[in-house]
């Protein structure tokens, strides 16, 4: 009996980690199930035996779960790293994240300078007048046609930063929490008949930010580049192109005017902007966080532990 | 807290002890009308009474242990390599993250807002350009908008500001649940809940309030605080400002030197302009104190906003004040489900999400 003991307790020693905190979170559940148990036995009380009966064996539901996890994790860290540069599948999706919220700062600085040029030459007017009468024009007026698509496209551009910057949130979340303090908290709750639909998410919940997030992250952004250097997309817009009304003339004539720029932008680089502002800025996080969601409600149902997720959908 | 578990205690014992008289009391008038439906229903009713007692001595032991076990002792449990970062017990974790939460939302508001009103005022900002000798007698000239531009920079700051500000009311929203919650909610729910549920057609409702205590009682300030045990000072995850400097962070909460006066604007034209964007002096004036210029470097510097690290705080204010207390009250939500089969009946509190 002593060296069972022993042993018992030798075990979370073997492990690191999170390992160590998932198996006390256990060893917890099944001491305070113990404590149940023997009061249950102490008082005779048959209904509390068969309850924590029950308990005990979703506690070898859970271990058998965290058994496979370690597994799971293991072989999953082993394949990331071998995939490179060494990095872990997560540090990489944190990478590509961050490679994505420069692209879009750079187009973001892009079409600020258009904006700028366009909104300063639009806003340019000349007036002469003598004895009461006179004449006030705008000729480059012209080019504040290109404000409403240029404003739009810079509201896009600010969704996608804030979008790209909480998924990065939830990715370092995942990467140093999930399985640190997400999945030990998860099955010390699951452990329990009453905390079980709590319990069960928040494991299902650690496994999707560690696991599943990210992977859907580096598929789906690896899927979006190759597309990128296959077709050669580019997405810069040439300011040089935009002239500058000067003294004298309405549009100077070395440069655009208003619609042969209107036809750069919309001839020579739709199939570009397009693809930059609704599927790299837009649909892939939405992708992404689809994905995540879809696994969080099935992991939770195969958990055992159903749960409406459709209010973070909604707010995904 | 521990004058609500007081009280809770002293409530729940009196009402257990009423019902217990009531059953006692139908018990022993069935008895004397030798009615053998109402013993047999007394005698149930008594079982269903000592399960309620039960499950609201075991909430009351867990209440009490949550106020007892110290979250910093948790957090290094948990965390490797980090100072003892939070303090307070389990309930006081929750309370202190959503406080944070709101703190931190409502910077980022500030900090949009300090944007939108500086673009605000450079806006207005007009100049006119001499043209021909008739501008002499004022007669000719250019009218020329130097910042008409930054009407775009309100659009976009606009949708991140509306972002900001939801997730600001969405956690005060989800604050005062929980200091509800902590100020007695159990007081109420707990001794209704086990009268009720010896009662005949209340069991349904007495069982509701018992899985609305514990669920959110126990598991709703639990998941808060397990988010709360993530944030380490050192290197932090979920409030940080980031890339933001702590100089800039204070110069963008500080409305007090937004202003552009007439002496400003009259400098400002000075700044070589012939035709078109140069008259970057006005908005160095505006953003100098953001780039922490010295007065002797105003001529020099060309100071800028900060949008771009502005709309990147907005959405992980947009993550801390929203989703994360939505993943708190989901958790609750499921909890409720489980603690309701518990006491032999079905609840369903799906549709309380709709609420977001």
């Amino acid at each position: 009996m002593k060296k069972l003991i022993l042993i018992l307790m030798l075990i979370p020693l073997c492990f690191a980690g999170w390992q160590a905190t998932s198996g006390i979170a256990i060893l917890a559940s099944f001491m305070v199930l113990l404590l149940v148990y023997m009061i249950a036995f102490g008082f005779n009380l048959d209904q509390l035996k068969v309850f924590t009966q029950d308990e005990f064996y979703q506690l070898i539901v859970t271990a058998v779960i965290l058994a496979s996890l370690v597994g799971i994790e293991s072989t999953f860290v082993t394949i990331s790293t071998s995939l490179g540069d060494g990095k872990t599948i997560q540090e990489r999706a944190i990478d590509d994240v961050g490679e994505l919220q420069k692209n879009i700062e750079e187009a973001y600085e892009n079409v600020l300078a258009v904006t700028k040029k366009a909104s300063i030459q639009s806003a340019k007017s000349s007036y002469c007048n003598f004895l009461s009468t006179g004449i006030f024009i705008s000729p480059c007026s012209a080019y504040s046609q290109l404000l409403p698509p240029v404003s739009m496209a810079a509201q896009l551009l600010s969704v996608s930063i804030a979008e790209s910057a909480s998924l990065q949130i939830l990715l370092e979340i995942g990467n140093r929490f999930g399985f640190n303090i997400l999945l030990p908290v998860g099955l010390f709750m699951r452990a329990f008949r009453f905390s079980r639909g709590g319990g069960g998410f928040l494991m299902a919940l650690g496994i999707v930010l560690y696991f599943v997030l990210p992977l859907s992250t580096v598929f789906t952004y690896d899927l979006i580049t190759e597309y990128k250097n296959d077709e050669g997309i580019d997405f810069t817009i040439e300011t040089s192109e935009l002239g500058e009304c000067e003294e004298g003339k309405v549009i100077d004539e070395n440069y655009k005017e208003p619609q042969d720029f209107a036809g750069y932008f919309f001839e020579e680089k739709l199939e570009e902007y397009v693809f930059f502002f609704l599927i790299e800025c837009t649909l892939f996080v939405v992708i992404v966080l689809l994905i995540s969601i879809t696994a969080l409600r099935w992991i939770t149902s195969a958990g055992g532990a159903e749960v409406d997720v459709s209010a973070l959908a909604k707010i995904a | 807290m521990g004058g609500v578990i007081a009280d809770v205690l002293a409530v729940s014992g009196i009402t257990a002890v009423v019902t217990a008289l009531i059953i006692g009391l139908i018990y022993m008038i069935g008895t004397a009308l030798s009615e053998p439906r109402v013993t047999l229903w007394s005698k149930t009713e008594i079982v269903q009474l000592m399960i309620s007692i039960a499950s609201a001595f075991f909430l009351i032991i867990l209440i009490q242990s949550f106020c007892s076990i110290d979250a910093g002792s948790v957090s290094s449990l948990f965390m490797e390599e980090t100072e003892a970062s939070v303090s307070g017990n389990l309930f006081d974790g929750a309370e202190m993250y959503l406080t944070k939460t709101a703190v931190y939302t409502h910077d980022v508001m500030v900090m949009n807002r300090f944007h939108m009103m500086a673009y605000n005022i450079l806006s207005t900002r007009s100049r006119w350009e001499c043209e021909g000798l008739d501008c002499l007698f004022g007669a000719s000239g250019i009218t020329l908008a130097p910042y008409a531009w930054t009407s775009v920079w309100s659009t976009t700051l606009n949708v991140a500001n509306s972002s900001a500000m939801f997730a600001y009311m969405a956690s005060l929203n989800y604050l005062i649940v929980l200091k509800y919650i902590n100020s007695g909610m159990v007081l109420f729910f707990l001794p209704v809940g086990i009268f009720f549920r010896a009662l005949p057609f209340l069991r349904n409702i007495g069982s509701v309030f018992i899985a609305l205590a514990v669920a959110f009682m126990i598991v709703y300030p639990l998941v808060l605080t397990t988010f709360y045990l993530m944030e380490d000072p050192n290197n932090p995850v979920l409030f940080s400002y980031d890339p933001l400097k702590p100089k800039e962070i204070s110069a963008l909460k500080d409305e007090k030197h937004l202003r552009l006066t007439f002496r400003d604007a009259f400098a400002s034209a000075w700044d070589y302009a012939y035709f078109g964007a140069k008259d970057e002096f006005a908005q160095d004036y505006v953003f100098d104190e953001v780039n922490d210029v010295e007065w002797y470097d105003i001529l020099a510097s060309e100071s800028e906003g900060r949008e771009m690290e502005v709309m990147v705080l907005a959405g992980r204010a947009f993550l801390v004040g929203v989703f994360i207390p939505t993943v708190a009250l989901i958790a609750a939500i499921a909890s409720v489900s489980y603690v309701g089969r518990m006491l032999g009946q079905e609840i369903d509190l799906s549709r309380l999400t709709q609420v977001i």
